[in-house]
């Protein structure tokens, strides 16, 4: 698997307005829980400018994005899970390697949602 | 006649801390209701929450939340819909939160469940969720201590919840 610069910054798109929180700028758990099939969407984003980087948000679905939670790979890693890179569509990547314990995975989308970076739209 | 209750100081009801003169004389049965009855209503009162918002807007936040969630994909990537068990047993776990707890902040999680999140600045977190099923699935960052795991509920706060939510102000 090849394996993405720790420096890279990857965007967690939000659709739903229950997954941030614009009084103090942050991110909401929630938003790094995956779903059951345990492969959480993100894309990646450096060196991209941020209409281009909203633009992907707004092709994937027929919403439109509120917000987005910005985190570099490095946080990922260092939560033990991994970045698997598919391309499908371009940028795309999955978070990965999450562990079985549904309390597990909660601690893990904590730590996330702690070092991610609210960018509203 | 003796009681023995295990009481946490940070939320231990006046009802139960009176001396034992007071609580446990001729009349016991009748004084002792009186002033437990007395006790639980003031534990129940919204106004006499002095942390955080009252009852009524947690249970009014709680409702937005199934309103938003209870449908699926409501995150756009596939959540699962808060049903109404989910809902019927978050709203028994705010109201029976002691009005010494501050009310937490309520969300849903894509795997259909409703979560309460206390924290206090970016490094005292403690998360609960519940779905309708009699387990309380919880996580917690306490500076550098993390923990996890899951507790039974049913018709009480399981102890180690309220230890947990009381070390977030700790």
């Amino acid at each position: 698997m090849e394996r993405l610069d720790r420096t890279e910054t990857l965007a967690r798109y939000l659709y739903s307005k229950n997954q941030y929180r614009p009084s103090d700028n942050s991110v909401k758990h929630n938003a790094f829980i995956p779903p059951p099939n345990k492969q959480l969407s993100v894309f990646r984003i450096t060196a991209l400018l941020e209409n281009e980087i909203w633009r992907i948000g707004d092709s994937l679905s027929d919403r439109t994005p509120l917000g987005r939670a910005d985190i570099q790979a490095e946080s990922v890693y260092d939560a033990d899970l991994l970045i698997f890179l598919d391309d499908i569509p371009p940028r795309h990547a999955n978070i990965i390697n999450w562990p079985e314990e549904q309390s597990a995975i909660k601690l893990k989308a904590i730590e996330l949602a702690q070092k991610a970076r609210l960018e509203l739209k | 006649m003796s009681v023995a209750v295990q009481c946490q100081d940070f939320y231990c009801p006046v009802f139960l801390t009176g001396t034992r003169g007071e609580m446990f004389g001729q009349d016991t049965p009748k004084k002792f209701i009186s002033i437990l009855l007395n006790g639980i209503m003031e534990f129940r009162r919204p106004e006499t929450m002095t942390l955080g918002l009252p009852l009524e807007e947690a249970l009014f936040s709680l409702g937005e939340t199934f309103n938003e969630c209870s449908i699926s994909d409501w995150d756009g990537y596939g959540a699962l819909p808060v049903n109404e068990d989910a809902f019927a047993e978050a709203k028994k776990f705010v109201e029976l939160l002691p009005s010494s707890i501050k009310i937490p902040d309520i969300m849903a999680e894509p795997i259909g469940e409703i979560a309460f999140e206390w924290r206090k600045g970016k490094n005292r977190i403690f998360v609960i969720s519940l779905g309708g099923r009699q387990q309380i699935t919880y996580a917690g960052i306490f500076g550098g201590n993390k923990i996890h795991g899951t507790e039974y509920f049913e018709d009480s706060l399981p102890i180690n919840i309220l230890n947990n939510i009381s070390r977030v102000y700790s």
